[in-house]
Formats: C-alpha cells, structure tokens, sequence
C-alpha cells in the first residue's frame, strides 16, 4: 500500500496544499492523482468483494426468497424455486390480517402480547438505566466499579442462559415466590398464569365480564375486551427480565454519554445553587438528550424482536398469551409447515419495526436538519448499533482515568446524515 | 456494606441555638444520611441484580429436592455433585463446549479480518461505487436479525448447508455493523 501518501481526501489535497504545491502547475497535479492512487480500485473491490459476497448470499437473496416464498403456496418440501410452487398472491397476508381464523386471531394475540411489553419493557428499562447511571456516576461514591459491574452483570449474559434462571427463579416454590411469602404473599404460579393484569385489576373493582359494548368489535379476530387485557402474569415475569437485562447495557450508554458532560457543568448548576433534582431535570437530562433518543430507538428495535425468552419458557405458553409476532413466524414455518404464513408474518414485523423507528425519529428529530428522513433513519439505525461499542469504549476509558476526548471511539462520519450528530452528542 | 445509621441518632437532639454551627452540623448530617440511604439502596439494588446469579450457582451444588424446597439458600446443606456428574454421563457437554468454542473462534477471526478489511476500503481506498457499497451496508443493517430467522434456513436449506459447521459459520463471518464500526475507526485516525 505505498501507493498511498499522506491525506487521500481530495477536498483537504486541493485546500490546504502546502506552499510548494500552489506553483506545481495544475497539468501535473491532474496527471498525478490517478497514479498516486492507482490499484486503489482494484484493492477495495478485493477488500470490500468478500463481505458483499457473504451478505449478498446470507442477507439479501434469504431476504429475495422470503419475499417469493411469502406470495406462494410452498409447503417446505423440496426447493421454493421448483415450478410446482406456484404464486398465490397475497392470500399468506390476507389469511394473517383479514379472513376470519385461527391465523388471524393468533396473529392479533401476538400483537397484542408484544405491544403490552414494548409499553411496559422501553419506558422501565429506559428510567431504571438512566436512575443506575445517575447513581453510579456520583463521584463521590465509593465502591463505584462494583456497583457497575454488579448492574451490568445480566447484560453480558446469554439469553438462553439467563431466561433458565428466570423459570427457575419464577418456578411455583421458586426464589420470587419464598421472597413474596416472607411478606405474607402468596405468588401465582408466573409461568403457567394467563389472567391479563388489566383484567385483574378490573375484576378486583367488581368488572369481571367483558361489558357488551367490547365483546362485539374488535380487530385481528382478538375482541376489544381481549385487546385490554393487560400482560399476562406469565407476560410479566418476561417483562421483568428484559427490564432486569436490559437496564445495565443502557446503564452504560447513560454513563458513558454523562462523563462526556464533564465535571463543570455539574459544578456550575452546583454554584449557581441547584439541587440534586434540580439539577437532574435541568441540566443533566437536556444534556442526555441525544442519548435517550437512541436507548429509546433501540429499545423499540429490540423489543419487537423477542424471542428466545418466549421460545424457551414454552412457545407462548400459557394460553398464547406469551406469542410474539417473532414466535409465531417460526411456529407458523417449522411446526405448522405453513411457510409463506411464516415469511408473511416475518415482512409484517418488520414493516412495524421500520415503521415505528422512522415515526420516532422523525418525532424526536433534531429541528436543524429537518427532511432527508429516510437517510437520516439509515444513518440513525447504523449509529444505534456502533453507539453501544462507543459507549463501552468511553466508559471503560474514562474509568481509567484518562479524559474521554482521548478515548479511542470510532469519531461521527459526515456521511451519515443526523446519526452523525447524535454520536457527536455523546461523546462530546 | 456498613450502612450508615449512627448520624440519625444525633439528628433528633434539636440545638436551639441560632448560631451558624448548628446549620453546619444539620448540613454535614443531611449529607450523611442522604449517602447513607443511597448506599443502602444501591446495596439492595446490586443484591437484586446479583442474587439471581449467586442462586443459580449454589443450586447446581444442592440437591434437587434441595434446591426446590430452598430456592434462597446460599450456601448448600448438602453438597451434591450429581448435576454434573450428569452433565458429563447423560449429555455430551464436552463436545457441545467445543461446538461453541470452535465456532466462536472462527466467527471472531473472520470478522476481525474482514471487516477490518471493508472498513478499511471503504474509509481509505477510493474506488468507484463506494459510496452506493456504504449505503449498501446501512440499507442491511436495518434488516431486524429476528426477521431472517426464516430466510436464512432457506437458503441454508437451498444449498445443503444446515446442520454443519459451515451453516453456522460461514453466514456469520462477516457482520454489516462490525464493517460500520471498522470504518468510523479508520476515519478517526488522522491519514
């Protein structure tokens, strides 16, 4: 690579030439550029062709053939390609959205599950991170790396891993219900309880029956009095453990972005005679902005995805009133080899799951550069991702000591629309 | 984790007197307690986070009816090696271990390499189509992983690959953010 010498960006090389560089004559610098940069097309296709090749075979044609396959009447014997198969049209989204059935119902049961703990799980996980990180980055606090490595501790735990010890923690004589009867409660058995919250809070002020004016209406074959429900207990103790795994990995984001606030800005609302509540909702939490933004995004991302807790605490058990759009795709293309229902339900999701980023991201968008939205969320969806390693990065810097401007995080790009100024909010 | 609980004690005793000590003792000890109530709720805090972890690893050394019966308990009354005599007679932990540990390795060295690669091509080297590649990548990532859970067995599928080191390798090797991640890097260091 000793082709390449000194910066390669074209708009710094015709700007800020050094002296010498103005007298070359402008023939010799137009015939010099494509040598100093020869072999540089062939080395970046060499460098960039096997990651296209790996995400093109892997990510973009699985996508192509889900598409094909959520049109077809395929029944997962031999290839979807052969000419057996043939197109159905929208009749895989039409059996999940519109004709009265099981697939409807339990796809507008999904729904609703999922919504109850995107409801709950974002806004929980978001406060309790963001009360951990103000906790413990208190300077005066002792014991602070303990503290943060205890609340960060069920974030680097696998799933799998952690939801066994929720059904062994939630079992009928396991640890939360010995904790509960100390107190003199008695818990439900969590994971075998389909009664909805809602429901049971309801039935407590004497409404046990739907009232007429719900049990007629409805939408997705679930009635109004279904969809107001609440999560189920067993539903519960899932949105307790997501809060439980999730609030540490924010916690970090939170922390990270605070030491970048700095110290004088804390000291400054301190002698301008602000207290400790005072100072949370004046100054630190303006300041925090772009960072709730992004734990927001990603929490919407995330919890629209899940699965494996839901896969291993029994595939929406009890009573379904624990499947999720994600489950219910894979129940749909493995067990009940209804592939394109699977790859429709699929497309749904992530419909709703690009959807609603766009909606909050535009909502929540910075006001000076307003349209673009479209490149905005990509950068945005792009910033979410590397924004967790930045913030790791930071964090362990400056617990090191070391201020965080010499932290070695990936700095903004230009290139990637309002993302850019979210990071650049950050780590600044 | 002394909680701190002697300053309550000397709070309650009222000195009358108007002088400016008294408002500097009632200060230092609002401060004390203020630390001390915050450590007391950090400690529990943390306990809760933990506990579920420490639970777990005692009852792989207590007996099933023991581990059943007393959930909370620590330390094990008896303590019992069987769980893992199981692990090692009923189920072949050992060849599952290096299952992940074979796959683990090799999905970590691929993608240091070739992300560090891409990013770098896509920071440093300019070629034609590097930017529409970059947009490329952004477009891919917002694809949602539970979204390809059934896509990606299709095409697995399609090409004889499920079922083996290479199905659960080789789609993994190379991950869109980590190249996101490599570029903004390679940006960051002054050429």
């Amino acid at each position: 690579m000793s082709t390449i010498r000194g910066s390669n960006n074209p708009t710094t090389d015709a700007g800020t030439a050094p002296g010498g560089a103005g007298a070359a004559p402008n023939r010799r610098r137009g015939k010099s550029r494509p040598s100093l940069h020869r072999g540089e097309a062939k080395y970046g296709w060499l460098f960039i062709t096997p990651p296209i090749l790996i995400i093109g075979i892997f990510l973009v044609m699985p996508v192509l053939l889900a598409i094909w396959v959520s049109v077809s009447d395929w029944s997962g014997l031999g290839s979807p390609l052969n000419p057996q198969v043939s197109f159905v049209g929208s009749k895989n989204f039409e059996a999940v959205l519109s004709d009265p059935g099981l697939a409807r119902k339990d796809f507008g049961t999904s729904i609703r599950n999922n919504l109850y703990y995107v409801l709950l799980v974002v806004p929980l996980q978001t406060a309790l991170a963001l009360f951990l990180a103000v906790q413990v980055n208190r300077r005066v606090l002792k014991g602070r790396g303990f503290f943060r490595t205890a609340f960060y501790f069920p974030s680097v735990t696998s799933s799998i891993a952690i939801t066994a010890i929720w059904l062994f923690l939630f079992g009928a004589t396991g640890a939360v219900n010995k904790i509960l009867g100390l107190f003199g409660a008695s818990g439900p058995v969590w994971f075998a309880d389909p009664r909805g919250v809602l429901h049971i809070i309801l039935g407590a002020v004497g409404v046990s029956s739907a009232p007429d004016a719900l049990t007629g209406g409805g939408m997705l074959g679930v009635s109004w009095w279904e969809w107001l429900s609440g999560p189920s207990v067993a539903m519960c103790a899932i949105i307790l453990l997501a809060v439980f795994t999730t609030s540490g990995t924010f916690m970090l984001l939170f922390i990270a972005a605070m030491q970048a606030i700095g110290a004088e800005v804390d000291e400054a609302a301190l002698m301008d005679g602000a207290g400790p509540f005072r100072k949370f909702f004046s100054v630190t939490l303006p300041m925090l902005k772009p960072t709730l933004f992004t734990v927001l995004t990603l929490g919407l991302i995330g919890t629209w995805q899940v699965f494996d807790q839901i896969y291993l605490t029994g595939g929406g058990k009890p009573s379904k009133t624990l499947l999720t759009p994600a489950y219910l795709a894979y129940q749909s293309s493995f067990k009940d080899l209804n592939w394109g229902q699977g790859a429709a339900i699929s497309f749904i999701l992530f419909v709703i799951i690009i959807l609603l980023t766009a909606l909050q991201r535009y909502v929540l968008r910075d006001r000076k550069d307003k349209g673009r939205v479209s490149r905005a969320l990509a950068g945005a969806i792009a910033a979410d991702r590397s924004v967790v390693v930045a913030a790791a990065t930071v964090a362990s810097a400056a617990d090191r000591g070391s201020s965080t401007s010499s932290s070695p995080a990936p700095s903004p790009s230009s290139s990637t629309g309002s993302a850019s100024s979210n990071q650049a909010g950050e780590e600044k | 984790m002394n909680v701190v609980t002697a300053p309550q004690a000397t709070a309650i005793t009222h000195d009358p007197t108007p002088a400016p000590r008294p408002r500097k003792r009632s200060l230092s000890w609002r401060l004390r307690t203020g630390a001390g109530l915050s450590y007391l709720m950090l400690s529990v805090l943390a306990l809760i986070y933990i506990y579920p972890f420490l639970v777990t690893l005692s009852s792989a050394f207590k007996t099933d009816d023991e581990a059943t019966d007393d959930p909370l308990r620590l330390i094990p009354q008896i303590w019992s090696f069987a769980s893992f005599d199981r692990l090692f007679t009923e189920v072949p932990l050992p060849l599952w271990a290096m299952n992940t540990v074979f796959v683990t390795i090799t999905i970590t060295l691929g993608r240091v390499f070739f992300d560090s690669l891409a990013g770098y091509a896509l920071s440093r080297l300019r070629f034609r189509g590097r930017g529409f590649v970059f947009a490329s990548l952004i477009a891919v990532m917002a694809v949602p992983g539970v979204v390809l859970l059934i896509p990606r067995f299709l095409i697995l599928r399609q090409f004889g690959m499920y079922d083996s080191y290479a199905g659960m390798i080789v789609p993994l090797l190379v991950d869109a953010a980590g190249i996101f991640i490599m570029k903004q890097f390679f940006e960051s260091i002054p050429s």
